[in-house]
């Protein structure tokens, strides 16, 4: 009869052995689970090294691990996670599972990117950014909302967009190119707020994972990067509240067990109260609303070699803008938002192979709608609509042979339908203008190798053909796409790596906006405008010490068959029936860039710095006379430096300072007066042949976190975005006007003096917040 | 460091969210110097009209004293002739007795001294729409507060589309009643009946909006009362011109939507439509009729 209990970590690391019936151990596998002390919630990315082999794997979603104790008597483990302490253990009998609990640290923990695990023992350190959500949630960001998405721009090779907004630029590729996960199912344009919010409540996440590049061979669709976010899954010890409150917004969590340690449920939400700047935007003649919610479920049961998750989101973001003219009062309606839910079973088949199956679904939509009231009544309403619904499904086998070979095997469907445009009017004369749904459905197989070729030389091998299908045309498109990640331990310390990558995407988005706001149409790739494909490769090398990281990065990516939408043309701007007609196709992209990384390890002191050098260029044939012209968001430059200090036990100090190249703009290159129209008109001729001025800011936040014998925390934090208030330009404007004087030979008024002002627009300058959350 | 928990209830005030600042972009404009700027069009109910004066600096203040070309000479090219324009004061130039027909051909010289010479490639006069009649309905509208009166004017108009893709413009003006003709802009709401139309105090579209049935155009006026100086003048006339318009025509419409405030922000600048070189602007081409029509 075997015994095994659940092993308690205090905060110092301490050695411990486990002492069970004496059964040989070389040979065996291992298969474990890594829990928190506390809640019994799985640890997601905990870090297991092998003292015998030195390898280190991580645990998955469900916090599972395999590994082997080769010719070993005994298995000696060293169990990592960012944020808990560290556990050194001794197994000498083969009890599988093993349940290990680890307990978590009070202080903010730093960040640790380079971690020889079974993915970056092949990767550079670049490659792959895991960073502790409760630290992105520590960094200032703007008003004092915490947002761990929009807190990885602060990271090598992510850049940001329009100031404020969420949207990630992964080295030089555009958002639409991001592969975002939530628990495992596609969420489309995430964000509130017209794109200044993710989409996600904070106190939820659970962990974030970026790639960049060695993309793994199970995930395809979409070209730049692969964002999983993980929510908590629920404490499954004790019922437990979080409560917090902001400028911006309010959001609570509840989670407990359903079965004490087996099964638990998490509920979590999130709502804004943006009465104030309501109020703001009020006058006599118009008013404007803004809201938004979120909403999370999630819900996980562990039986046995099984175990299951169960997970709904919802986001849904609303405006309304009115006009009280006399003539038409007029009001606007503008809402968005995802519903989507997954499915995951994970089973372990035996200790060498698991069995994970996933099924989601996803349904997107925004709409615009305009009503005409007379006298109060409601005399047209005509709303354009476009929707997107998904179904996912994916089937993955992985297999720890031993400990220099591991294995993953797949396969993955979806099936999509998706409405570009649909006009519903009480005019039936306006019910017109839509544009035909799409059916689209994709098919994967795909299979990565992990071996170690020898003691320093680790190798991933993997390759997935990835085939998209457009229904009702029976047009195919299928590609093969190899990955391969090759790394070689110089020593102990120092890695140099290298990695190759094909991907593609049958998803196009157009979006012709630099502002942020979501009006983005996404469109299936046809044989007109055929999916998007790209190569990367990266050559880099890392070191990691005790009181120090630093890694270097090279890359240099291509991408074919790139879209943009054509200048002047917006979703509901055009005309056309065809998307395609609207939209600048067979684009060729190069993007060409450095990052550099540098962090600082102290217990008092801690931070990093990074620098990104790129050059992010692009051509088509009907633009700019088919010449090369940079990227909107082609920032040359680009340093993040993000420092900590621990005051004392309960204080901390972080701030964030960036430095970076402007955006591009077109400027117009000339003005001319039209006589005949009695209108001046900026004359434009290249696309992106100007640029803002340097960007840079300051954001300072001072944070207390106490956490009380009761499990009880507190959390309050007080700070500054932009302290200095340099007003870094969100938007530029060209404006023109002209002043006149009345003629009385001719009797008109005639233009006498034109001017011309090209302007900035800065939203964001000096925003103090404040912030306080609880636990209970 | 000691930070104690009293001085945290120290009442913190908040600044507004979000102020907004403007300031002038501090950026290299890429001013190439100045250039002949023309906006001309041919017609064959009108003849031939040009504005002619220079490209200004993208940014700034200037008058338009000191964009007028002094000693520039316009040269319009037929398939057989070339017409020198009179000029007829203010940058403007005419040519009202020469042979337009649909399908013919122009393009345009302009010299001005120390300035490259101005040339627009050939444009064609575009056919006419086939027997046009305009009727219309005028109701007045009561919901109106004084001093404020509107007309509903439904404008019935009926006619053939010739074969071939062609594009329409609609402008209504009004004509004031003084001894010179005065023609102002104004803005109007327009509903289609069969697809989406833009506007811009006009409306212009492809010919996919058209079938052989009449179409249905309701124009609000915004005002009727102009008061300027010590004059108060009131119109009395619509003046509906509708226009078959060239591809560069519709696309300088295109240009001249995206000028308005909300689109300058939300949308990417167009390219600036042109088919000139050596300078800047437009030589279009249409071939109109218009209808005068009195207000009720």
């Amino acid at each position: 009869m075997f015994i095994y209990r659940t092993v308690r970590i205090s905060l110092l690391c301490i050695c411990l052995v486990v002492s069970f019936l004496a059964l040989p151990l070389q040979g065996q596998d291992i298969r474990g689970v890594i829990l928190d002390d506390q809640t019994k919630e799985a640890l997601i990315g905990a870090y297991v090294t092998n003292n015998s082999t030195g390898k280190t794997i991580t645990t998955d979603k469900f916090g599972s691990f395999t590994t082997n104790a080769s010719e070993e008597k005994s298995l000696s483990l060293r169990i990592t996670y960012l944020g808990y302490g560290t556990l050194d253990t001794t197994i000498t009998s083969p009890i599988s599972p093993l349940i290990i609990g680890l307990a978590s640290k009070a202080e903010l923990p730093t960040i640790e990117i380079v971690y020889q695990d079974v993915e970056r023992r092949t990767r550079n350190a670049l490659a792959i950014a895991n960073i502790p959500v409760a630290l992105l949630n520590a960094l200032p960001s703007l008003a004092g909302e915490t947002d761990p998405i929009k807190s990885l721009q602060l990271l090598p090779g992510i850049a940001a967009g329009v100031e404020g907004t969420s949207d990630l630029y992964v080295r030089g590729g555009t958002p639409d190119q991001n592969l975002i996960l939530l628990d495992g199912a596609k969420i489309y344009n995430a964000n509130h707020l017209l794109g200044f919010l993710s989409p996600v409540n904070p106190s939820l996440v659970k962990n974030i994972k970026l790639y960049k590049s060695g993309f793994p061979a199970r995930f395809g669709g979409r070209l730049s990067s692969v964002l999983e976010v993980e929510t908590e899954g629920g404490n499954k010890s004790n019922w437990e509240t979080t409560v917090g409150v902001g400028l911006i917004n309010s959001r609570f969590q509840i989670s407990g067990p359903l079965k004490k340690g087996r099964s638990s449920i998490s509920v979590g939400g999130r709502t804004a109260h943006l009465s104030l700047l309501n109020s703001i935007a009020t006058n006599e003649e118009s008013f404007q609303t803004y809201s938004f919610y979120d909403l999370n479920l999630k819900a996980n049961w562990q039986y046995d070699k099984s175990n299951i998750a169960l997970a709904f989101f919802r986001n849904y973001d609303r405006t309304v803008v009115a006009q009280n003219t006399v003539r038409t009062p007029l009001q606007g309606i503008f809402d968005y938002g995802n519903i989507t839910g997954s499915a995951r079973w994970s089973y372990a088949l035996s200790e060498k192979f698991t069995l994970i199956s996933l099924l989601t679904g996803n349904y997107y939509n925004y709409r615009a709608k305009e009503e005409l009231s007379i006298s109060e009544e409601i005399v047209e309403a005509t709303s354009n609509i476009s929707t997107i619904r998904e179904l996912d499904t994916k089937l993955l086998l992985k297999g720890y042979l031993n400990n220099n070979l591991s294995l993953e095997a797949g396969l993955e469907g979806s099936l999509r339908r998706i409405n570009p445009r649909n006009v519903e009017s009480t005019n039936e004369n306006l019910a017109v203008g839509f544009r035909p749904e799409e059916n689209s459905q994709d098919l994967a197989a795909f299979a990565d190798v992990t071996l170690d070729v020898i003691n320093d030389l680790a190798l991933q091998v993997g390759v997935r053909l990835q085939n998209y299908f457009l229904l009702g045309s029976n047009k195919a498109f299928t590609y093969l796409e190899p990955r391969i990640n090759l790394s070689y331990s110089l020593n102990k310390k120092a890695t140099l790596s290298t990695s190759y990558t094909r991907m593609s995407q049958g998803l196009h988005m157009i979006s012709n906006n630099f502002v942020g706001i979501p009006t983005n149409l996404w469109v299936t790739a046809n044989e007109r405008v055929v999916p998007t494909r790209g190569t990367q490769f990266s050559l880099g090398g890392g070191y990691n010490s005790e009181k120090f990281n630093l890694a270097i990065d090279a890359y240099y990516k291509t991408t074919k068959n790139v879209i943009d939408p054509l200048p002047g043309v917006g979703f509901f701007q055009s005309s056309t029936e065809n998307w395609e007609n609207d939209i600048s196709a067979g684009g060729e992209n190069q993007v060409r860039g450095v990052e550099l990384f540098y962090q600082h390890k102290g217990d008092r002191l801690f931070g990093w710095f990074t620098y990104n050098l790129i050059w992010n260029r692009i051509r088509y044939n009907q633009i700019n006379n088919g010449e090369w012209y940079f990227r909107q968001f082609d920032r040359r430059h680009d340093l993040s430096i993000v420092t900590g200090y621990r005051l004392n036990d309960k204080w901390q100090l972080l701030t964030n300072f960036v430095l970076n190249s402007g955006f591009r703009l077109t400027l117009p290159i000339a003005t001319r007066y039209d006589g005949l129209s009695n209108t001046i008109i900026p004359v434009y001729r290249e696309r992106y042949n100007g640029a803002t001025p340097i960007y840079h800011r300051l954001d300072v936040t001072f944070r207390r976190e106490k956490v009380r014998k009761n499990g009880r925390k507190r959390v309050f934090a007080i700070g500054c975005y932009n302290v200095y208030g340099r007003q870094n330009p969100t938007y530029v404007l060209a404006e023109q006007d002209s002043q006149s004087e009345f003629d009385d030979v001719s009797i008109s008024y005639l233009p006498n003096i034109i001017s011309n002002d090209i302007t900035q627009y800065s939203l964001f300058t000096f925003i103090p917040f404040i912030n306080y959350e609880i636990t209970f | 460091m000691k930070l104690r928990s009293n001085t945290l209830a120290t009442i913190f005030i908040f600044c507004v969210l979000f102020s907004r600042c403007t300031k002038v972009l501090d950026t290299n404009i890429p001013f190439e110097g100045s250039k002949i700027s023309v906006s001309a069009r041919i017609d064959p109910a009108e003849g031939f009209v040009a504005f002619v004066n220079k490209t200004a600096l993208p940014t700034g203040d200037q008058t338009l004293s000191e964009l007028t070309l002094l000693g520039a000479q316009v040269i319009l090219y037929s398939s057989s002739t070339a017409f020198s324009v009179p000029a007829q004061g203010d940058g403007f130039f005419s040519l009202t007795d020469i042979s337009i027909s649909e399908n013919d051909s122009f393009r345009l010289e302009i010299t001005a001294p120390l300035l490259d010479t101005l040339r627009s490639k050939w444009v064609v006069v575009p056919p006419a729409i086939e027997a046009p009649i305009l009727e219309e309905i005028i109701e007045l509208d009561t919901i109106a507060p004084a001093p404020f009166t509107y007309n509903k004017v439904e404008l019935h108009f009926s006619g053939i589309d010739p074969l071939g893709d062609n594009k329409y413009l609609i402008e209504v003006t009004h004509n004031a009643r003084f001894p010179s003709p005065i023609l102002f802009d104004f803005f109007a709401d327009f509903d289609s009946e069969s697809c989406e139309v833009f506007n811009f105090n006009s409306i212009f579209f492809p010919d996919r909006c058209i079938t052989d049935e009449a179409w249905n155009f309701r124009l609000v006026p915004d005002l009727f009362l102009f008061n300027f100086s010590s004059q108060r003048v009131e119109f009395e006339d619509y003046i509906f011109v509708v226009r078959s318009i060239d591809e560069n025509y519709f696309n300088y419409q295109l240009d001249r939507l995206n000028l308005d405030d909300i689109r300058g922000v939300i949308l990417e600048p167009r390219i600036s439509t042109t088919n000139v070189i050596g300078g800047e602007g437009l030589f279009v081409a249409s071939n109109s009729f218009r209808r005068v029509l009195s207000r009720p």
